[in-house]
């Protein structure tokens, strides 16, 4: 984010963009004589700095690079330092007392006799030599201070994050911001936590398969403000790294409405950040998740899905479980405060697909949610304790299975458990792989693993792991 | 839920609650001014400075109201301690409690403002927000409230956030806490009010839901005309003295003393080259500066062109060339040497020149970047007189407490007429045989001498 008076636009119709700078050999070229200025100014002080940025910012001026393009450089460049007070004798508060007080008793430096004098007699009332004092004096000045590190990006690096700053500097003026993206469960919710936690609003929507929201405050729909722009200018970072997105927001620009039009086709000329590592809400979901990779059952499990839209908020479940064509979401209340809970119920009952919801029996209201869950169709619900465990959320699959078994028959589809077509086939069997045979039992309707073990030992046979990898294990004969 | 539909099953309840910076209704779809419908989240939502309208439309309609609005700071006021007001001052707190509470009382600097608004606080013992513009104030400020009603006064800016039962804040750092703080506080006292209406700093009133609401200057009518919008923001103008009304009665007598002085001719040779480069380009241009806005119209084509740059760099060193000339500073040599004894405030323009008048008379500066422990230091050695004078750009131009200064020099200012008067309140604290003097340093032949007669046009006109 730079000072308001270097943004730089481009203006066309009722169209505005930053007027970014290019990753061209000439805009390298200042950035780097920039950079080079501050490297050589590590332990000099911020005046021997200033005069010498100066110096540059005059020469490229004059190679007619535009001043505000310098001036935000420099700008960036200046955070990136470290700067320190020198080391006094004498702390520059007493020394700076000491010489106003002389010089209020002695009618002030009139000539520079009285200074020189004024000067002498204050050092000779604090106790130090005049050169200690004249320092001390002069240490309070932040232009004193001494440049004690400073951390040189890389020339288009520097530009890149010119653009990013001149792009935020913009979207101060921002009354209201839409993002079209497609996004994981996990950036989606990771974006939307920063919109509130900068005290924004949104509403969202689909827009050809993409996740639509549209950003502003509380009081936007009140009244026309750019209170909430530099809130939005700090969300930006969290969408520029997506590998599909466009912004639009609506700016107010000298008194006059413009809309900013970007998308990843700037990418390049914008810093990338590395992707945000899958966050875990609670350690009860990620050892769930852990266990469920490792027993799946045929059933594939999803780490915060596909992103839903439930009138007009998103909804990211904690899973999505899914085998074939059969999905189910899953969502697992653990420890969290009553408003957080009531906003989730909300949020549920207006919620169509089917859905386990997980509650734990410890929590203060858990009757309460399940007593409201309980009126929904769409929604399974199961209790656990301490933590989620595999066998409370099995038995809702497995009726699941069932269930749709009981459906293809009554499409007419293949008979399932036809136990004489069963029994011939599995009579045969001396080893195969378990694949193969469950794709053989799942025809016969039978659909989960628990099952499955079930009729083969029935029949003489047993499933042997050879990893965890349900590729690997065989169906072997153990008695005829 | 129409407002029919609730017929037979006595009165419908709503319920008012606060979500930053707006009051929202729940239990009611229909739109009812100022309440507007928000799909975000599914209630009725105005801003906060609507809380009682609100109120007031609701029980007319026949709502039972669940009223969750305000969370105020809890407290009370000590025992109060303040010295008997004068009748003037009398007669504004009963104007403003009279107007119901609201509205704006216009004094001129040095006649007591700050204790009108301590008697109202004391009065109401209700949670207050007292909003200045500076640092200065802000000490200033918190010190006197603390003395006077005996409490520990809450500081909000400045690098600290402290709420209390009665806080005081900057106007950048209401307008940036505006959110939590509008529904701590049933009232608000604006300080210096005519900054209230700008676009940013009219949201800390927008965003309140504090009923109560007292503003305070000395010069109420800004530049851009929005002074207009505080009858909306914060009431009518209940009480209102000029200068003139004022002068030798409440205030110290003053006299206004110019003081012409020329370049030398190395100076004005430079000056003469530096002032046609800019006038030229103007010419080319066929532009006339008659407004801040046409200046302005300039700065931005500075961004544009070239040529603009330079004009407006060729100006900006004439400025400083007339500002730090030799002969200019030779008068404040004089003056200083007159005044041996007087305690002197010396404004010039820019932080340049204060830090240079700084560094070589060896006097004490105060600008914006002074930091604000080194402030008050020089503010305190000020008022014990152990420092004879201050030298200042624009920070001190604003209601700060410098009773025993009489003497302002202006080495350069603006054509502001606020500026102006401001810097002549600064001296014109009453005391006993006091006569104060203000110096207006002036370099001939340049835009000063205008600049001059505007800002005492603006003076005579009040």
């Amino acid at each position: 984010m730079l000072p308001s008076e270097l943004l730089r636009v481009k203006k066309k119709g009722n169209k505005i963009l930053p007027s970014f700078a290019s990753l061209s050999y000439e805009n390298e070229y200042a950035s780097s004589l920039l950079i080079d200025v501050y490297s050589e100014h590590v332990d000099k002080t911020l005046r021997e700095l200033e005069e010498a940025v100066r110096e540059v910012e005059d020469q490229l001026e004059d190679m007619d690079y535009h001043p505000k393009f310098i001036k935000g450089l420099v700008e960036l460049l200046n955070r990136a330092i470290t700067t320190e007070r020198p080391a006094t004798t004498v702390p520059p508060d007493v020394a700076r007392r000491a010489v106003f007080s002389v010089s209020s008793e002695r009618g002030f430096a009139i000539t520079y006799q009285d200074r020189v004098e004024i000067l002498s007699e204050a050092a000779r009332r604090v106790g130090v030599p005049v050169e200690d004092l004249v320092k001390a004096f002069e240490a309070s000045y932040d232009d004193s201070e001494v440049i004690v590190d400073f951390k040189a990006p890389e020339p288009a690096e520097l530009l890149r994050q010119y653009n990013l700053s001149l792009l935020q500097t913009l979207m101060f003026k921002a009354t209201s911001m839409t993002i079209i993206a497609n996004m994981t469960g996990t950036e989606a919710k990771s974006l939307l936590r920063t919109i509130k936690r900068y005290g924004l609003m949104y509403m969202a929507d689909k827009e050809d398969g993409l996740l639509r929201i549209h950003v502003d405050g509380p009081a936007s729909i009140l009244t026309q403000t750019r209170r909430y722009g530099t809130r939005m200018a700090k969300v930006l970072p969290a969408v520029l790294h997506l590998k599909t997105w466009r912004i639009r927001a609506e700016i107010i620009h000298m008194d006059k409405r413009y809309t900013l039009e970007i998308d990843e086709r700037y990418s390049d000329l914008l810093p990338s950040k590395p992707p945000i590592e899958e966050e875990f809400d609670s350690l009860i979901e990620e050892e769930f998740m852990l266990k469920f990779r490792a027993f799946s059952m045929g059933w594939n499990i999803v780490r915060e899905p596909e992103p839903l839209v439930i009138e007009g908020s998103v909804f990211i479940p904690d899973f999505a479980l899914s085998k074939d064509d059969l999905k189910i979401y899953l969502e697992i209340v653990g420890f969290w405060t009553p408003s957080y809970i009531e906003k989730k119920l909300k949020k549920l009952s207006n919620f169509k697909d089917a859905m386990i919801v997980a509650v734990d029996k410890k929590l203060s209201c858990a009757k309460e949610v399940s007593l409201t869950l309980k009126e929904l169709s769409n929604i399974k619900l199961v209790s656990f304790e301490d933590k989620l465990k595999l066998s409370d959320v099995l038995p809702v699959l497995r009726e699941l299975e069932k269930r749709k078994a009981v459906e293809r028959r009554e499409e007419g589809l293949p008979r399932p458990t036809d136990e004489e077509g069963l029994r011939a086939y599995l009579s045969r069997i001396e080893e195969e792989p378990l694949k193969k045979v469950l794709e053989i039992l799942k025809d016969f309707g039978i659909q989960d693993m628990y099952e499955a073990q079930k009729i083969l030992r029935k029949y003489g046979l047993v499933i042997v792991w050879r990893s965890l990898d349900q590729s690997d294990a065989i169906v072997k004969r153990l008695y005829r | 839920m129409s407002l029919e539909s609730r017929g037979g099953v006595g009165p419908k309840r709503v319920r008012l609650e606060y979500d930053r910076g707006t009051i929202i209704v729940r239990g009611l779809t229909q739109e009812i001014p100022p309440l507007k419908w928000d799909p975000r989240a599914k209630c009725l939502r105005a801003l906060a400075y609507k809380y009682l309208e609100v109120r007031r439309i609701l029980e007319l309609l026949g709502f039972e109201l669940e009223d969750f609005v305000l969370s105020p700071m809890k407290g009370s006021i000590g025992t109060v301690s303040l010295k008997p007001l004068r009748s003037y001052q009398e007669e504004a707190v009963e104007a403003w409690l009279k107007a119901g509470k609201r509205g704006i009382v216009v004094l001129p600097t040095g006649t007591g403002k700050t204790i009108i608004a301590i008697k109202i606080i004391a009065q109401l013992n209700e949670p207050t927000l007292v909003v200045v513009p500076t640092l200065e104030l802000l000490e200033q400020w918190r010190l006197e409230l603390s003395k006077a009603l005996n409490i520990n006064v809450g500081v909000v800016g400045g690098g600290s956030r402290e709420l209390s039962f009665v806080t005081v804040s900057t106007y950048s750092s209401a307008y940036l806490h505006a959110e939590e703080m509008g529904d701590k506080f049933k009232l608000l006292v604006f300080d210096e009010v005519h900054h209230l209406p700008s676009e940013s700093f009219r949201q800390i009133a927008l965003m309140s839901a504090a009923p109560y609401r007292l503003g305070l200057t000395a010069t109420l009518e800004r530049e851009d005309g929005k002074h207009v919008d505080l009858l909306d923001l914060v009431g009518d103008v209940v009480f209102r003295k000029s200068v003139y009304e004022m002068k030798s009665k409440h205030l110290a007598d003053f006299e206004l003393v110019r003081v012409y002085v020329e370049l030398t001719d190395d100076e004005r040779r430079e000056f003469e080259k530096l002032y046609s480069m800019y006038k030229d380009f103007l010419e080319r241009r066929n532009w006339r500066l008659r407004s801040l806005e046409d200046f302005k119209r300039l700065i931005m084509a500075s961004g544009l062109s070239r040529e603009a740059r330079r004009a407006l760099r060729a100006w900006r060193d004439a400025r400083l060339l007339v500002l730090n000339s030799v002969s200019k500073l030779d008068i404040l040599r004089d003056l200083l040497k007159k005044h041996q004894g007087d305690r002197i405030l010396i404004f010039t323009e820019l932080n340049e020149a204060v830090r240079r008048i700084s560094r070589m008379l060896l006097i004490p500066e105060i600008t914006y970047k002074t930091s604000p422990k080194e402030r008050a230091t020089v503010m305190e050695l000020f008022r014990k007189g152990i420092y004879r004078a201050v030298v200042t750009s624009r920070v001190l131009e604003e209601g700060v407490d410098v009773p025993d200064a009489n003497v302002a020099i202006v080495l350069s200012g603006t054509a502001s007429r606020r500026s102006f008067i401001q810097r002549l309140g600064r001296i014109l604290r009453p005391m006993p045989g006091k006569k104060a003097i203000l110096y207006e340093v002036v370099v001939k032949e340049t835009p000063e001498v205008m600049m001059s007669k505007k800002r005492r046009r603006g003076l005579v006109g009040s």
